[in-house]
């Protein structure tokens, strides 16, 4: 004899909801086994459970603490079945905007980006602000796409610079967009906004064609792979993040230079390198300057997220839950000189928590053009 | 009585206390536009306890002040006040009414919509006019990336909630129009709700309102004493910068910012504050900036009216000065 369930609460299967989810991330073949849980940076410091998030979505309920994710990706590097647990989250949080349940300040983020064209709500026209003394030679079939952060914080639009000044240094012909260039759209993409996301990839896709672009190098990694994926639909250009594009340059003998003796530790960002693999072309430059390298225990695949990611940068992170801290503390326990990493909500993260008067946080593209000459 | 033709346009003009929302008078600036352009009359329709408060609109180009005032309209409530200004509606039968997109103004909206039997448009963030002189209101959709135009082609009053700052705030400028005080027919049973009493819930300080805010950042070390001092006699408000607020100086509330409040006061003091874009993002709407900054190459100075240059010690201790003299 089967036993009655105690619950009032009758359990409702929403059949069509999981097809669609699962369509795209292969959510069916979740056997339930908890890795990915085990694997989340956030299950000690947050009630956040990547397996549970799974197990309410087959019931047809979206867990409210999807939104304290930072699409790290370390659950889909771990899962045993291939699940597309990012994918899941940020479907989840697309049927989110539906209901309208989301944290405060993703709406701005979003009027910011369909208004202004950019994460912060400013003025498009100050997008070129940038550049300041820069001279970019605005030919050839190469684009430097800067994206918003670099592009409007003062802090990031010193590794825009530099990568400017290195390609500059090294003859490659390239153009930037200036005032022209539009949000890449991976914030909206990683708050589950698919449909403005879609639309500024067909924006920038048409933007790339009228300058013939075949090549585009980006100073963020999540603009890296929000164009990498996006513009693979429309046949678009060659999408590359900077470190790889400079490691090519010191390589070829275009950039030459040594920088000051001393000892950095790299921090990998989630979207260069579990996201799109890229692993050694920074670790590369940052030797070939004449660095000594030091790893954390936790580096390459197994890198420990910033805290930036998925949208978190406009959300509030009670100060016991950030990531950010423990890796910066994990950075000086090595004993470098110097934390560097290659992207601006990594830089931006670490620099204002606390540890980093003991480690300062620097940029790979701003320690290669310190010391590099043509 | 008033004497109003039929077919004007009419803004709901919501009072907090003997003022006006700004929302409220932006609506009477692209509502004369409109009314000009349609070659009709414009008239500001205005509820409360009194009358008086309504001279100050005239001010902003109307043909005719309307203030339905009523001992039972003290406080807002969604039943008495759609009875009231439904009545109004009914007897002067206006093409156009136009809310600012407020708590209040859309529970008012909602529930007139219904007792006029008419179309509303919600929430919307541009308005223009088409060939046959119906009014179109966009409303963006996020669900998918989308923008809707809207119109109420077949019923009247066309009515429309608009987003606050989306419209530019008009000059205020020779009073025209005239001014008509009615006192509605009410009754208790005509009343929703009463107000017993008003307290604030749960944070006090509202960020987004104050017209002056004194702010510390890191450089401030933690001693806020003189910030506060400051923020008292300028009569405004402290806030602070995610450093300052993480390390426990200050209250979260006060925290400005992408992941705080976003302000709009006409004077921000920016003490010891580097200028990061996550902060500065929350200041861009300040009318005037002033920051001292011992660093003369930090980001802040971009973003403001006037630098200092120095330690912020002297600077604050100077001003403290100056406003107790």
């Amino acid at each position: 004899m089967v036993e009655e369930s105690k619950s009032s609460v009758p359990i409702r299967f929403d059949d069509e909801a999981w097809e669609a989810l699962a369509a795209t991330t292969n959510a069916n073949r979740c056997f339930q086994c908890g890795t990915c849980t085990a694997a989340c940076p956030l299950a000690d410091s947050t009630p956040m459970r990547v397996r549970a998030l799974i197990r309410r979505a087959q019931f047809g309920e979206t867990d409210p603490l999807i939104w304290k994710c930072m699409t790290c990706a370390e659950c889909n590097a771990s899962c045993p079945r291939g699940v597309d647990i990012v994918g899941l989250v940020r479907h989840l949080r697309q049927e989110k905007w539906r209901t309208r349940e989301v944290p405060k300040g993703l709406p701005t983020l979003l009027w910011g980006i369909y208004s202004d064209g950019n994460t912060f709500h400013l003025p498009p026209k100050d997008r070129a602000a940038w550049m300041k003394d820069v001279k970019v030679p605005g030919r050839g079939s190469t684009l430097l796409y800067v994206g918003c952060t670099a592009s409007y914080d003062p802090r990031a639009q010193r590794t825009a610079r530099s990568v400017a000044k290195l390609l500059n240094l090294a003859g490659v012909e390239f153009q930037v967009m200036g005032t022209d260039e539009v949000c890449c759209g991976e914030a909206a993409r990683s708050v589950g906004n698919v449909g403005l996301y879609d639309d500024l990839q067909q924006r920038n896709s048409d933007a790339f064609r009228k300058r013939g672009v075949e090549r585009v190098i980006t100073i963020s990694p999540h603009s890296f792979d929000a164009l990498k994926v996006g513009q693979s639909k429309y046949g678009g250009p060659q999408v590359v993040h900077y470190t790889q594009a400079l490691e090519e340059l010191v390589d070829s003998g275009k950039v030459v230079g040594t920088v000051e003796k001393r000892t950095v530790t790299y921090h990998d960002p989630c979207y260069l390198g579990r996201h799109q693999g890229v692993f050694e072309p920074p670790r590369r430059l940052l030797e070939l300057s004449g660095l000594t390298l030091v790893e954390m225990a936790n580096n390459r695949a197994q890198s420990l997220c910033c805290g930036g990611g998925g949208g978190r940068m406009w959300m509030e992170t009670d100060p016991l839950e950030r990531p950010g801290s423990r890796r910066v503390s994990e950075a000086a326990g090595t004993g470098a000189d110097l934390l560097a990493t290659a992207c601006p909500y990594c830089i931006s993260v670490f620099e204002s928590e606390r540890g980093s008067e003991v480690i300062p946080v620097t940029d790979v593209a701003e320690l290669v053009a310190s010391g590099a000459k043509g | 009585m008033i004497d109003v033709r039929e077919g004007g346009i009419w803004v709901y003009a919501e009072r907090r206390g003997d003022s006006f929302l700004p929302v409220s008078l932006e609506l009477m600036g692209k509502a004369r536009e409109i009314a000009d352009r349609l070659g009709v009359e414009l008239t500001a329709l205005t509820v409360g306890r009194d009358g008086g408060a309504g001279a100050q609109l005239r001010r902003y180009g109307p043909d005719h002040v309307l203030e339905l005032a009523h001992p039972l309209l003290t406080t807002y409530d969604a039943k008495a006040y759609a009875t009231a200004i439904s009545a109004e509606l009914r007897r002067s039968k206006p093409s156009t009414l136009l809310l600012g997109a407020t708590r209040n103004g859309q529970d008012l909206a909602g529930r007139l919509a219904i007792r006029m039997r008419t179309g509303l448009t919600a929430h919307v963030t541009a308005l223009e006019l088409d060939d046959r002189q119906n009014l179109i209101g966009w409303v963006p959709g996020f669900g998918g990336g989308i923008e809707a135009g809207v119109s109420c082609p077949v019923r009247r009053p066309q009515m429309v909630t608009v987003k606050p700052g989306v419209f530019p705030l008009p000059e205020s400028g020779t009073p025209t129009g005239d001014v008509t005080k009615v006192v509605p027919e009410l009754s208790e049973k005509d009343v929703g709700s009463r107000r017993i009493s008003f307290e604030p819930k749960g944070s006090t300080v509202d960020l987004t309102r104050a017209g002056v805010i004194v702010v510390g950042g890191r450089g401030t070390g933690g001693d806020f004493t003189r910030i506060e001092r400051l923020a008292h006699l300028l009569g405004g408000e402290v806030g602070a910068t995610r450093v300052a607020t993480d390390a426990g100086w200050v209250e979260r509330d006060r925290m400005i910012g992408q992941t705080g409040v976003i302000t709009h006061p006409e004077l921000a003091l920016v003490f010891g504050a580097s200028g990061a874009v996550q902060f500065t993002v929350g200041i861009e709407g300040a009318n005037t900036v002033i920051a001292v900054n011992r660093d003369p190459a930090a980001p802040i100075f971009d973003h403001a009216d006037l630098g200092i240059v120095g330690d912020l010690g002297p600077v604050v201790d100077s001003l403290l000065r100056a406003l107790a003299a």
